[in-house]
């Protein structure tokens, strides 16, 4: 490129350069400290307004008090000082969506953080919204298939259904949520995941995570990294529903993942006290509540008359030892339509993932399971259960009855078949096939030990040879008597032809 | 109940209006003695700037902060008197220019918290940000 290719390129976009000079409202900074400006003037300012200040960093409204404002700086602040010039833009704040964004990595703001290119988009949707109607919604019925047997099997999530991740740190909370995301691969689910306070190594490990895995081509990441402000952080959630909110308004169904949602409350709890908001219990502040509830509200499933769209949620939750009856956990578990529990100590055990069957729960996802899945995992659980009872007597060994010992040896086969690596998602009729042969007893003369090996090589069996007998199971989508007994012949085939 | 400025200056403003110069007097010196006794004497300096507001809003008088590289000349004052007159529809307008180097030219208008940035220096900068897009 020559020197005056460069010179005639600027002098050309110079021509067209045209300033216009507008009055603008504006105020001035009586006070700045934390990532919040005390402001004075901007008489007609809005609550949760842009505003911008000096070298194009922005704030929104939050506080409008007599003679003075509060807003939070989304940016450094170290270069705002007392006396600047705000000035009021008029808008509301909000973020670009569209198609443009998927498969990138921004900001909350919608500013690019990789290295695609800068974000072109038309469209801006406010980041505060109120959620869908009574009249604009209708009961799930599909399923969110998240590829994990454990999940699919008892605690299904239907598309807008909110279903809350909840345990300690460490014990694979996100990596449930990057399976479902990993899953969902040549699928018409769009997924936005919104990493708030989250380090910024972890969220680079899992942007290549998904991309090495071709999962980026559906996925919007939304990161509020633990060095931004708080501010961000407070807003990522919102600004990610919104990217969310556009594709549900087109009609298509999206999975949003907000890890996590303590990190957001203690980023707004920060944000509150700066603010000089009472504190509450734990001093987060009064609206703490409303803050997660109007965020998980706008997950909806629209009818039909309103484009068929969806927003799934998967809030996640980390508590601090255990203790899901703490204030955040507690108003989460209410707001969502069940939670997925996850335990410290079977995950040192080895039951990857470590999912508490009994605490876990699903409100509303049965009736997007398929039919043929509902029916051979209705006796997981329950066998499930019968073997955490008697889990305790298996010490004994030799000691016990005949249908004691029957039903410890089916509970062990059953916690292995559940266990799952990471990144290994599972299709439908492929679950059927193995909870199937699982609950009719066909496993109980496989020994524990040589299970796994022998699940693999049973799904490479079912996928080779007996492909029709999967057809017909997604087909179907029910355990019809044709179904079944394709089914058992398979199983009894394999069975037969099988040595470990 | 203590009184805020605002309903200071109000009292104030009705308590003088339509008073000759010696009524005027009396009042004030029993205001400022009201404030002593009510102990909120430090109030005086915001009641006063209340008050200049308000009375000036009632009068329909504008001040503006005009800001230009090198002092106004009389035709331009005029000029800028008009302008603002029109557009805010005062009966008065009080400028207060000053001179700042750093706006490089052009003319800088403040009125209240309203801003009319016609400074070459706001247009230098949105020819920066539109060539850096």
């Amino acid at each position: 490129m020559s020197k005056d290719y460069i010179i005639e390129q600027l002098k050309k976009q110079i021509e067209n350069f045209e300033t216009t000079v507008e009055s603008e409202k504006v105020g001035a900074v009586i006070e700045v400290g934390d990532g919040i400006a005390k402001i004075s003037g901007l008489s007609d300012v809005m609550s949760s307004e842009m505003l911008e200040f000096s070298e194009g960093i922005y704030g929104v409204v939050l506080n409008l008090e007599e003679g003075q404002i509060g807003a939070m700086i989304l940016g450094d602040c170290s270069g705002i000082k007392e006396g600047d010039i705000v000035k009021s833009t008029g808008k509301i704040l909000s973020v670009p969506v569209g198609e443009s964004l998927i498969g990138r990595v921004v900001s909350p703001l919608g500013e690019a953080l990789d290295d695609k290119g800068e974000i072109q988009s038309e469209k801006f949707y406010p980041v505060e919204k109120i959620a869908p109607g009574v009249i604009t919604r209708k009961s799930v019925s599909v399923p969110v298939q998240t590829g994990i047997k454990a999940i699919d099997g008892m605690i299904p999530i239907g598309r807008g259904q909110r279903e809350l991740i909840i345990g300690d740190r460490q014990v694979g909370k996100t990596a449930i949520a990057i399976d479902t995301i990993i899953n969902q691969k040549g699928k018409d689910l769009i997924c936005i995941y919104v990493a708030i306070g989250q380090k910024e190594s972890k969220v680079a490990r899992i942007v290549a995570e998904l991309e090495k895995r071709g999962a980026m081509d559906h996925t919007i990441v939304v990161v509020a990294g633990a060095s931004d402000p708080a501010a961000l952080s407070y807003i990522a959630p919102f600004a990610g529903c919104a990217m969310g909110e556009y594709f549900m308004d087109q009609g298509k169904d999206v999975l949003i993942i907000y890890d996590d949602l303590s990190k957001h409350a203690w980023a707004y709890r920060q944000t509150s006290l700066i603010l000089k908001r009472p504190p509450g219990r734990e001093a987060y502040p009064g609206d703490i509540f409303y803050l997660h509830s109007r965020l998980l509200e706008r997950s909806a499933r629209l009818s039909d008359d309103f484009g068929g769209g969806s927003i799934t949620a998967l809030p996640i939750i980390e508590t601090q030892a255990g203790d899901v009856s703490a204030y955040i956990p507690t108003n989460v578990i209410s707001i969502t339509d069940g939670q997925i529990y996850l335990e410290k100590d079977s995950f040192y055990k080895g039951i990857r993932p470590a999912i508490n069957a009994g605490l876990s729960v699903s409100r509303v996802g049965s009736s997007a399971q398929i039919k043929a899945m509902k029916k051979v995992a209705g006796k997981l659980r329950l066998d499930l259960a019968q073997y955490r009872e008697l889990e305790g007597f298996a010490q004994f060994g030799s000691d016990l009855d005949e249908k004691t010992r029957a039903q410890i040896e089916r509970g062990k086969r059953t916690v292995e078949v559940l266990k799952q690596d990471q990144y290994d998602p599972m299709s439908v009729e492929n679950q059927v096939a193995i909870v199937y042969a699982l609950t009719n007893g066909f496993l109980d003369d496989v020994p524990v030990e040589k299970l796994k090996t022998w699940e693999v090589d049973f799904h490479k069996f079912m996928k080779s040879s007996e492909k029709d007998t999967l057809d017909l199971i997604l087909e179907k989508k029910e355990l019809t008597e044709e179904v079944v007994e394709k089914l058992e012949k398979s199983i009894k085939e394999f069975k037969e032809t099988y040595q470990s | 109940m203590k009184l805020k400025e605002a309903q200071y200056a109000k009292t104030l403003y009705e308590v003088t209006k339509d008073k000759d110069q010696k009524e005027i007097d009396i009042v004030v010196s029993g205001f400022f003695k009201l404030l002593v006794k009510n102990g909120q004497f430090n109030l005086a300096k915001k009641i006063i700037a209340k008050f200049e507001s308000f009375w000036n809003e009632k009068k329909g008088i504008i001040e503006v902060e005009v800001i230009t590289r090198a002092e106004m000349g009389k035709e331009n004052l005029v000029r800028v008197e008009e302008y603002i007159k029109g557009k805010y529809e005062a009966k008065e307008v009080l400028i207060n220019n000053k001179v700042d180097e750093k706006i490089k030219g052009g003319i800088i208008i403040k009125v209240e918290d309203e801003i009319l940035d016609g400074s070459v220096a706001n247009q230098l900068k949105m020819l920066k940000n539109n060539l850096s897009k």
